[in-house]
């Protein structure tokens, strides 16, 4: 506890130090408490441009007494006789004050926010106004993050912020998406960033809501959030900002803040749109005439007879992708009230969402609500709640690759399209077989008839007390849960194919987690003089993770009809497993801000963090920061400039810890694993380590810096945000393949350091400002990253096709280089081929002849081996980037917002299979039809051949391929109803709205997106594609009514 | 007066605040109640036997990765495909497909998965040796589990160093995470001393009790195989009488009651590896995979579930048996009796797996692998004397094999006249070609035909086309590790 009494002695301290202002405080409050006669004043409300306001908050200045503008900006409030202050408030317009004397009719005019100087944003443990900032935060509105209809909002992040890297998983409802802020400076399984939703640090990780039972993709922590609650995100990048948050700082820190009540009338909002899903794009694969040609041609040219006698009979037979995919709904409804007076301020909202995904039987459901509130229960004392639950089902059917058979995408793609869906003559009813020898599972009795439902119950919800000690010193505490339990049901009746060795099989999976945080923060406000200004905080903070599973399962199902409703049912049941797991986290923070002559601004950070995943000895960390910002513009020399409406450099530097590692890392744990049985009774169980325990591991930390521009010119009407960052991870923690020999086939080793450095912009322009008002925001997120030190004396670390190799990117593709085609038996006799291939065994049919791959011989040893790998592109783009434009029309708005990925590579994995022309599954039509024969010599496609597949898997640049792309991610068109309609009908504002997604995406990827990426969040294996669920393109009209 | 108050409470409040909270130091210990750490474990007589049970469980099946123990399909179809046993037959596994053709590459998943299988159980040998001899506990129990562990460590390395050649070799619990590759005679030197250790295992263990676990004739019978493999003939001779004099084993007078399920762990049982989900109490995955593997399809006809008849054995080695051969008509089905009383015939498959009457649906092999059997110690000895020079202990050993393939379950026929006067090359041959005939699917052809330098010769009459080479006698190290492992250097000819 000795650290404690260090905080409290600090607390101590200040408020000693603080005594001298008390009096002078004290005696500047209860001045508007005596109330004279009162007298009504009225007035209209108008923007710079004329038009009326109407919805505009007026207040009496130090009163709860409130009114709203009219449809024509007209309002009526009750004043004091002798006078008071009018306090103007209207989203989007910058807050005026008007004081009242005399006057009997008041004339305002407000103006629009063109600058966001003086918005105040949310930092971590405080706000900051953008003026003062010294740290690197990116912000994006409430507004824009509706746009777009998500499931969840880190979805609606894409292309909205420079230096934040979004992809999506996968197209299923729900999905979790992987955001990389900055680059990958980590590479173990934590590389996300921290989310902290109003104050609380929510689990943000897929995996502590999922026992693994679900089917498919796993649902996002954060799509339990509803998009439609939030005011605003921030997104914390330097090291200035993030230090704060010590050990959970590394990767970027993701503020959410929800909506809050405002003083003033209340008002009520009811949102909907309702819209359709469709793939955004089909894979074309041959139908069922070219797939007979193709098997035919195959077993011609193994010497075997040909199977099909007469493919022209065939026809274009069954589309599996087709038959897997829908056209499929989408709704949200929103219902909320919100409003307040001086004391007290509400938010109350509920909403529905419902999403079908486009494949069948994969379904997402939301109920939300949520509850802000705040009052000042005494003068000296404030509380507030924020409290939201939401209940979450969902379906899931199995994409990417499966254990026994594939997903269903590939299966799709794959399974034969001579045989129809359904063979009314076999249980179950579906095809079953794949009948060409790849084994498949029937991907529409796959996706139909393998049941998983899955529901999580979430409540996040914190209170907090704010007590102010004397003017300008604050105290507040508050504790906050983050509390979910899922349920995950699965069933696989006994005919399907992934499901007939077992017998059927039923799954039920459970999942409760809580984690309690608690904070204490004293906050030190002091203008020094006109100029200056001095904050302090300090803080001491606690918080607990706990979590604990139960996954109970059982095999062998004669009946199917009860499904996973009675597990008992089980004519083979499985034994249980349970998990539980805890971590526990202590911290100390203090940051002094300083700003002297407002235009010298100093930040000081420091945190101290205790972890209990972290080794005896080994536990605490100390992360420490500094800023500082120049505002030139605040110069006298800059004062003649007129182009220059206000400039800041800023400069900061840091470290940052990351923590984000499993617990119990550190012990040497045992555990039963193996069992058997002797002579096929006598059954034993074995007991051994879990894991190759690394005695030698030590904590990952990451320095960073960064130096920026903060500038606007012409009046505002060109606003530039440019950051070039360094930050440098040493100590990389990463869950690495090792040797077999050890027992084991991965563990955590401190594997070297990661450098990434790059350049945010971000460009706002007002374009036009006449009747049509015209703004554009481009963002552009440039990252290079680079493993500069490998432990083990910088030898490559390789896994798959994915190569650690000091001096290159996270995320190099290692392989061989695909050279075109053998276009004679001479040329494939007379050049270097795969061990295997070479012409020693006359009669083999995997001999190289005429019509096979080539591969080129890097090492000219005349044999193609692995020495013959090189590095064959990567998976980091060059840049990525958001380009949106809005117009403003009268009542009519329009967004247009592009976003898009230059210069990374996908390992597209499904081409193993639908470039591989043994005539075991249907392939690439492109590839397919243009297929190397003695009559169409292609120099990409190779031959076909029936049991030739001795290059497969062979990992190489032909299946490695440029996935850039340009995407329209969202138009948008909206109208708001004329007053003198909506008035009528008593509804405040009517804004109506069209909107589609993914309409358009411009890229050379053959696969289904170039998005994809199969292993998920893992930041070593990137830029893979396996079979993942598709993207959908989406078209939604909606209605907002404000009443 | 004003400040003082303030400052009173805030202290007070902040105090309560703070002391309200637990001691931060147990706040920060890591406690996990659902699992035992190391430091807690090998402590008592109970742990010391899960610590060689977890080694004995990596060689049936396993619920983790990759997904198969030691001996639960891919040692064996590796050693028959490699040969002239075997064809694939299993679409989609190309690494298979290059087994069978002698093509594969370092890269080959079923090669990496032996590997990788082989060292698990090492790594929990090595851990159970080392920690059970600290254990305080009944020293004779001590003693036998520590010499279980050797017996299967020897015989892990016996394996390695037959498919690989020069072998890391690993002895202790913590070893280097990039060990190189030992020379074989170093590898042979440790599998020796293992295995002498346990030849002081129990002879016999009760049943329900521990049988079918490493005995002292299974320490023994593997020796001898060892001391065959290295030329070694006086010494393999001398271990298999030894065997054969202790009168502990007998051959079943009938080929076909080898197989059956009562008959596990029978008489001329030395060592199997046990598999079975034990009535239902263990996970279904411990069964074994002779029926789904080996069984042709076509027998869905007669009410058999998931057989894919994945590897099928050359027409060659049908052919090579005589007619009469009861172990022809075990090894081998060849007909499917329809439902409506018809027969289909069919190409070989390997049936020998299967106890019709106590599997009739095939789906779950119960079968014991028979990793070493009497029959295989008398034509050990045979081959061994052969070489040394007692041609007529010889022929009467393997003539022991020949008198039991004529028995039909009735009767001796007269067919396989008993080999007389043969010359030690004839003999040779005569003896190679018993075993083939004898040990179909019991992962012992490639092995044989390696040992006896046949491989190139005798392959291409079952596989036209087939020609191994010299690279074949030994299988590449897996690139997979060696790309971890940097100081792994790879056999010649991949």
């Amino acid at each position: 506890m000795k650290q404690s009494h260090k905080l409290l002695l600090v607390m101590a301290l200040s408020a000693i130090h603080l005594c001298p202002f008390i009096s002078k405080a004290s005696s500047s409050i209860n001045v508007n408490n005596i109330h004279l006669a009162d007298r009504p004043i009225k007035g209209k409300v108008t923007a710079e441009n004329g038009a009326p306001l109407a919805n505009v908050n007026i207040l009496v200045k130090g009163t709860s007494n409130g009114t709203i503008s009219d449809a024509d900006g007209n309002f009526s409030i009750s004043i004091p006789d002798q006078g008071a202050t009018l306090v103007f408030s209207f989203v989007g317009y910058l807050q005026k004050q008007v004081t009242v004397n005399k006057q009997q009719a008041l004339s305002v005019s407000m103006s629009k926010q063109s600058s966001d100087l003086n918005e105040v944003i949310v930092i971590g443990y405080g706000t900051s106004k953008k003026s003062d900032l010294t740290g690197s935060v990116a912000s994006i509105t409430g507004e824009d993050i509706k746009k777009i209809p998500v499931t969840s909002f880190d979805q609606a992040l894409q292309g909205r912020a420079a230096g934040v890297q979004v992809t999506q998983l996968s197209g299923k409802p729900g999905a979790e998406t992987s955001i990389r802020i900055r680059g990958t400076s980590s590479i173990n399984a934590g590389n996300e960033p921290l989310y902290v939703i109003d104050g609380m640090l929510v689990s943000s990780d897929g995996g502590d809501l999922t026992t693994g039972a679900q089917r498919g993709p796993r649902i996002g922590a954060l799509s339990s959030i509803n998009p439609s609650d939030i005011e605003s995100i921030e997104i914390l990048k330097d090291a200035s900002s993030t230090a704060i948050y010590g050990s959970r700082g590394a990767n970027g820190v993701v503020l959410i803040t929800t909506k809050r009540g405002r003083a003033g009338v209340g008002s009520i909002n009811f949102e909907t749109y309702v819209g359709m899903q469709q793939i955004s794009h089909k894979v074309d694969v041959l139908d069922a005439e070219h797939f007979a040609n193709l098997v035919n041609d195959a077993k011609m040219n193994a010497n075997a007879t040909p199977i099909y006698v007469n493919p022209k009979n065939l026809g274009k037979g069954t589309d599996w992708q087709h038959e897997l995919l829908r056209t499929a709904p989408i709704a949200n409804y929103q219902l909320s009230f919100t409003g307040g007076d001086e004391k007290t301020k509400y938010a109350l909202s509920g909403g529905y969402f419902n999403q079908q995904g486009i494949i069948l039987n994969s379904d997402f459901k939301r109920y939300s609500f949520r509850a802000n509130l705040d009052r000042e229960v005494k003068k000296n004392i404030t509380v507030g709640t924020n409290f939201s639950f939401s209940k979450i089902s969902s379906t899931g059917v199995l994409t990417n690759s499966g254990t026994i058979v594939p997903g269903v995408t590939s299966s799709a793609l794959s399974f034969n399209p001579i045989l129809p869906v359904y063979d009314s003559t076999v249980i179950g009813g579906y095809t079953y077989e794949n009948d060409r020898g790849k084994i498949l599972g029937n991907p529409v009795a796959e996706a139909k008839e393998y049941n998983s439902y899955s529901t999580i119950s979430r409540i996040i919800g914190n209170m907090y007390a704010k007590y102010k000690i004397i003017e300008g010193l604050e105290f507040r505490t508050s504790f906050g849960i983050d509390q979910y339990t899922t349920r995950e049901n699965a069933f696989g009746p006994n005919f399907l194919r992934r499901t007939e060795a077992s017998k059927g099989e039923a799954i039920i999976g459970d999942v409760h987690g809580l984690t309690w945080l608690n904070e204490n923060t004293l906050t030190f406000n002091k203008k020094t003089n006109a100029t200056d200004n001095l904050n302090i905080m300090v803080g001491y903070t606690m918080q607990q993770f706990n979590n604990e599973s139960l996954f109970a399962y059982g095999f062998g199902f004669p009946d199917n009809r009860t499904g996973y409703h009675n597990i008992s049912a089980a004519t083979n049941p499985q034994k249980s497993i349970n998990g539980e797991s805890q971590w526990n986290l202590i911290s100390y923070l203090a940051r002094v801000n300083y700003t002297i002559k407002n235009k010298y601004l100093f930040t000081l950070t420091s945190r101290r963090d205790g972890s209990s995943k972290f080794a005896e000895g080994n536990k605490y960390g100390i992360f420490p920061s500094g800023a500082f910002a120049w505002r030139v513009s605040e110069e006298k020399f800059m004062q003649k400039i007129k182009a220059v409406s206000d400039m800041k450099f800023r400069f900061s530097y840091g470290l940052i810890g990351n923590q984000n590692i499993p617990p119990y890392q550190s012990l040497a744990l045992v555990g039963p694993y193996s069992e058997g049985v002797f002579n096929g009774t006598e059954v034993y169980f074995g007991r051994e380590p879990l894991a190759y325990v690394n005695k030698n591991l030590k904590w990952e930390n990451t320095s960073q810096l960064d130096i920026g521009i903060d500038a606007s010119f012409f009046n505002n009407r060109l606003t530039v945000t440019a950051d070039y960052y360094q930050k440098k991870t040493n100590n990389l923690l990463l869950s690495s393949p090792i040797p077999v020999t050890t027992g084991f086939s991965a563990t955590l080793l401190n594997i070297g350091n990661i450098l990434n450095k790059g350049f945010d912009f971000d460009i706002r322009t007002v374009n036009t400002t006449g009747a049509v008002k015209w703004n554009t925001a481009l963002n552009i997120s440039i990252n290079r990253n680079q493993v500069t030190n490998l432990a083990n004396n910088n030898t490559d670390i390789l896994f798959g096709g994915s190569l650690l190799r000091i001096g290159q990117p996270v995320g190099t593709f290692y392989g061989y280089i695909f050279d075109g085609i053998f276009q004679s038996d001479a040329e494939a006799a007379n050049s270097a081929v795969l061990i295997g291939q070479e012409a020693t065994s006359p009669n083999v049919p995997s001999i190289a002849k005429a019509g096979d791959r080539k591969y080129r011989d890097l090492n000219e040893d005349k044999v193609i081996d692995e020495k013959d790998r090189t590095i064959i592109g990567n998976a980091q783009p060059d840049f990525t980037w958001g380009f949106n434009n809005t117009f403003t029309y009268k009542n009519f708005d329009c967004s247009i917002f592009f976003q898009g990925s230059q210069g990374n590579k996908m390992a597209n994995i499904n081409s193993y299979d639908l470039l591989n022309f043994n005539g075991q599954g249907n392939v690439l039509k492109e590839g397919g039809l243009n297929r190397w024969t003695p009559t169409n010599p292609s120099n990409k496609y190779p031959r076909a051949l029936s049991d030739g597949s001795l290059d497969q898997g062979i990992f190489s640049t032909a299946i490695v391929e440029d996935a850039s792309y340009v995407r329209l991610r969202n138009i948008t068109f909206s109208y708001n109803l004329p007053m003198q309609l909506t008035k009528s009908a008593k509804v405040n504002n009517v804004k109506i709205y069209a909107s589609a997604t993914n309409v358009l995406t411009v890229t050379n990827y053959s696969g289904y997106d170039p998005e994809a990426n199969t292993f998920g969040q893992n930041s070593f294996i990137i830029g893979y594609d396996q079979g993942g669920y598709p993207m959908a393109k989406t078209f939604i009209l909606g209605i907002n009514l404000g009443f | 007066m004003k400040f003082n108050s303030t400052f009173i409470k805030t202290t007070v409040f902040l105090l309560l605040t703070i002391s309200s909270l637990s001691s931060c130091k147990k706040f920060l210990e890591e406690n996990p109640r659902n699992l035992v750490s190391v430091s807690n474990f090998y402590k008592t007589q109970e742990d010391a036997i899960a610590a060689v049970n977890a080694a004995y469980g990596y060689l049936n099946s396993t619920s983790t990765l990759p997904s198969a123990g030691v001996y639960h399909s891919t040692f064996w179809v590796i050693a028959g495909l490699a040969s002239d046993e075997m064809i694939n037959n299993q679409f989609g596994v190309p690494y298979f497909d290059q087994i069978a053709t002698f093509t594969q590459s370092a890269q080959n998943f079923a090669l990496q998965e032996t590997w990788q299988m082989h060292y698990k159980v090492i790594t929990l040998a090595n851990i159970a040796i080392a920690r059970i001899a600290e254990i305080n506990m009944d020293a004779t129990l001590r003693t036998r589990l520590v010499n279980e562990s050797k017996f299967l460590r020897g015989l892990m390395y016996f394996d390695l160093v037959r498919l690989f050649g020069d072998v890391p070799l690993l002895t202790k619990e913590l070893e280097d995470l990039k060990p190189p590759r030992s020379k074989v005679s170093d590898v042979y030197a440790l599998i020796q001393s293992d295995l002498i250790a346990a030849k002081d295992l129990p002879n016999i263990y009760p049943s329900g009790n521990g049988k079918g676990r490493a005995t002292s004739g299974a320490a023994k019978a593997i020796l001898a195989k060892v001391y065959l493999t290295l030329k070694q003939y006086d010494k393999a001779a001398a271990a298999t009488l030894e065997i054969i004099n202790s009168n502990q084993y007998q051959l079943w007078d009938d080929y076909a009651d080898l197989f059956k399920l009562d008959n596990r762990n029978g008489k001329e049982s030395i060592f199997s590896i046990g598999f079975g989900d034990g009535g239902g109490a263990i996970s279904f995955w411990e069964s074994g995979q002779f029926n789904v593997r080996l069984l042709p399809t076509a027998l869905s006809e007669e009410g058999v579930t998931n057989a894919q008849g994945w590897q099928i054995p050359t027409l060659q080695l049908y052919n090579s048996y005589e007619l009469n051969d009861r172990r022809r008509s075990v090894t081998f089905i060849t007909q499917i009796n329809n439902q409506n009383g018809t027969t289909t015939q069919i190409r070989p498959y390997i049936q020998k797996y299967w106890d019709r009457v106590k599997e009739p649906k095939g789906n779950d092999t119960k079968s014991d692998f028979p990793l070493i059997r009497y029959a295989d110690v008398l034509l050990m000895y045979a081959e061994a004397v052969n070489e040394t020079g007692s041609s007529a202990d010889a022929h009467l050993y393997i003539n022991k094999i020949r008198k039991r393939a004529r028995y039909n379950g009735t009767i001796y026929q007269p067919v396989l006249a008993d080999y007389v006067g043969l010359s030690k090359e004839a003999f040779r041959a005569a003896v190679l070609n018993e075993r083939r005939k004898e040990f179909v699917c019991e992962g012992q052809r490639w092995f044989d035909l390696v040992r006896t330098g046949t491989l190139e010769t005798l392959v291409p009459i079952a596989k036209p086309g087939v020609t191994p080479q010299s690279r074949h006698y030994l299988f590449p190290i897996p690139l997979s590790e060696r790309d971890l492992n940097t100081n792994l250097t790879q056999n010649t000819g991949y």
